[in-house]
């Protein structure tokens, strides 16, 4: 990680969630059994890109997604804005550098406010633009998520599910960030509607010259919105390279499995993709949590359930490079033979 | 020729509102053949849920049915007496549902919901209903069966609960199950797994099914054909792979377009502009007109009915263009806007 052309930076952070005893349990000495939802993640976010986050749930990809825009403080790690340490007290230009989409706009607003008394709250808040040029910047706001100027005055309910994802877009823009974190902004929305969304974050990524971390569980919409794409999976990042190579040629196996159980349009003659089906995944939280209870020195969280495991499999890996491929990294000991595309 | 094992005719669903009636089904027509698997796709508020629940008598309150037929083996069953008319549906239907934690009764064993209908309606004394449902458990890919049988839907994962529902729709013998949005809250691996299951099934048991989803991929996945559905109608039907190869109606074009391919990226992804009309207020012309990137003025005047284009394919459209003449307005668009 030489290159100064990174903006954001995280480096092992973790982020557990310890659930509260009930005095009967503390009375019995009952531990907590804690909840590993982000454990030990590294990632860069380069200026400009966008990197896509995926994994199904559970795996931890929004509480990283939080943890990265100061929503959780991270249990342990650091993340670094151009450089500098963000920790528990950022400043209020590191607040607004990095904003977030949710995924349900609905709940993310205000439902009493409309979204013209919304933004200029905002503005005003931060000093961001003199008191007199509010309504323009509102406006401005407004044209740039392809809303009519008229949805200043409405409320959040007024809208349709696309127009409310616009919304929350404008909210995060108007902070004027330079770094986005989008947490499955398109999951909530119809086909037709997703499509419309998935292309104005691209337009404004490029207008704008925003750095966007694309958080979401559809590998497709990954695919077509991200440079870079990192897959997660129990609350640690096993696969990072460029979008296209690692969909085309996985090199972990969990990610080869993620990929391959994509449904694709199938038509008669063609051939019908089976996903391989390797075990069930079983409760994915209760797993987690009891792996979590494990000692320090675990085995590769994917051994349950993958198709090529081997002894050295008995110690977690961490993200190794291929050596093919020096863009890509991922968490599995056959990495080294992913030169020969030997793993199956 | 013998008739369809299920036809529905002419269907109409509304739903009374304070000030107003929604048509939430305008007219629907629909057949599947003995052991067929047929596909119901469109977005959220096209009217596919209800026409599948309605086919049950499961629609959520207020919504009623105005006016349709079901015809079962071409007998019409409308005109039942509703004691026998419930009992001809459930002898020949049964349903799996999107969200397989509320289907399932919670503090019942998963085994014993499996083994109830046997026990019921096949009279099957209680080991032999236990017999039958452990061979179902297996039979949907739920490994130790006889373990598992004693579990409650809390303890098992989403993809595991949504194997019982399979397995409790399989437990009447039915000679068609529907199946509404049965993957969209499962993860994708374990969506993989359950349509595997689907896909067996309707190989070895010979079970028509009617999936209803929004995803046009997980429909190919299990399906040979399929009914297209946009503001309450039918708006193209026809086998699978012409629908998807070369779509003759515009709204299923702009649906194929808009969805991103995880096998590859495109430029920008086709946008369908504006929302479904609102369905409290009479329709004029046709439905999709006002979203639609090849409307003419003609296709406002007068909604268009569902017309023959082809061997067994249907569409809802006056433009008879070929999808390659549209594909050719698209990139020409697409090219002027650059």
């Amino acid at each position: 990680m030489s290159s100064g052309d990174e903006i954001l930076s995280v480096e092992g952070v973790a982020r557990h969630f310890i659930p509260p005893v009930s005095v009967t349990d503390r009375l019995f000495g009952k531990k907590p059994v804690v909840n590993r939802a982000v454990d030990g993640v590294d990632l860069v976010l380069r200026k400009g890109e966008t990197l896509g986050l995926v994994g199904e749930s559970g795996c931890g990809k929004s509480t990283l997604a939080r943890t990265i825009v100061g929503l959780y403080r991270p249990t342990a790690g650091t993340i670094r804005y151009e450089g500098a340490v963000l920790d528990g007290k950022r400043t209020r230009a590191q607040q607004r550098a990095i904003q977030m989409v949710f995924q349900d706009p609905y709940s993310s607003l205000n439902p009493r406010m409309t979204v013209g008394q919304m933004l200029s709250e905002l503005l005003r808040f931060h000093k961001l633009v003199p008191r007199n040029r509010v309504d323009a910047r509102n406006r401005e706001l407004m044209h740039l998520v392809g809303l009519p100027e008229s949805a200043l005055g409405q409320r959040p309910r007024q809208f349709s599910g696309g127009q409310r994802q616009r919304v929350g877009i404008a909210r995060a823009l108007a902070l004027e960030p330079t770094v986005l974190v989008a947490d499955e902004p398109v999951s909530a929305l119809d086909v037709s509607v997703q499509a419309t969304i998935i292309n104005l974050l691209a337009e404004l990524k490029e207008t704008l010259h925003l750095s966007v971390i694309f958080v979401s569980h559809n590998m497709a919409v990954v695919r077509q919105i991200s440079e870079r794409t990192a897959v997660m999976y129990r609350g640690r990042i096993v696969e990072t390279g460029e979008t296209g190579t690692l969909f085309d040629d996985p090199a972990h196996p969990y990610t080869r499995l993620l990929i391959g159980s994509v449904p694709r349009l199938a038509v008669a003659g063609g051939p019908a993709r089976t996903a391989e089906t390797t075990g069930d995944l079983g409760p994915v939280r209760e797993e987690v949590a009891r792996s979590a209870a494990r000692d320090e020195t675990q085995p590769c969280r994917f051994a349950d359930r993958c198709p090529s495991v081997v002894a050295a499999c008995a110690v977690e890996p961490p993200l190794l490079p291929d050596p093919r491929d020096p863009a890509r990294r991922a968490a599995c000991v056959h990495i080294s033979q992913h030169t020969e595309g030997v793993i199956a | 020729m013998t008739p369809p094992l299920l036809e529905v005719r002419d269907l109409h669903v509304d739903i009374p509102m304070p000030h107003a009636r929604l048509h939430a089904v305008r007219g629907v027509s629909l057949t599947v053949g003995a052991a067929e698997p047929v596909g119901l796709v469109g977005e959220s508020g096209s009217g596919k849920s209800l026409t599948l629940r309605a086919l049950l008598g499961l629609l959520p309150r207020p919504a009623r049915i105005v006016s349709g037929t079901v015809l079962i083996d071409g007998e019409d069953v409308t005109g039942l007496p509703p004691k026998r008319l419930r009992r001809r549906l459930t002898d020949t239907m049964s349903m799996i549902f999107q969200d397989s934690l509320t289907a399932l009764n919670p503090v019942m064993r998963v085994g014993d919901q499996i083994a109830e209908a046997p026990s019921r309606k096949l009279g099957k004394s209680r080991a032999e209903a236990r017999a039958i449902a452990v061979d179902l458990m297996r039979e949907v890919g739920i490994a130790d069966p006889e373990r598992r049988y004693e579990l409650y839907p809390h303890q098992l994962s989403g993809g595991m609960r949504q194997r019982v529902c399979i397995a409790i729709a399989l437990s009447t013998k039915p000679r068609l199950i529907l199946a509404d949005e049965p993957t969209t809250a499962l993860d994708v691996t374990i969506q993989a797994q359950v349509l595997a299951v689907l896909r067996q099934l309707r190989q070895e048991e010979h079970v028509g099914l009617l999936l209803v989803s929004h995803d046009l991929a997980v429909v190919s996945q299990t399906c040979s054909r399929l009914y297209v559905m946009y503001a309450g109608k039918v708006v193209e039907s026809g086998d699978l792979t012409d629908l998807v190869t070369e779509p003759r109606h515009p709204y299923t074009f702009s649906l194929l377009r808009s969805v991103p391919d995880p096998d590859r990226r495109v430029a920008r992804l086709l946008t369908i502009h504006g929302r479904p009309p609102d369905l409290t207020e009479p329709v004029t012309g046709c439905s999709f007109a006002p979203r639609c990137p090849f409307a003419e003025h003609a296709c406002r005047e007068g909604e268009p009915a569902l017309e023959p284009v082809g061997p067994g394919r249907h569409s809802a459209c006056r433009r008879v263009d070929t999808a390659d003449r549209w594909n050719a307005m698209v990139e020409e668009e697409a090219g002027s806007a650059r």
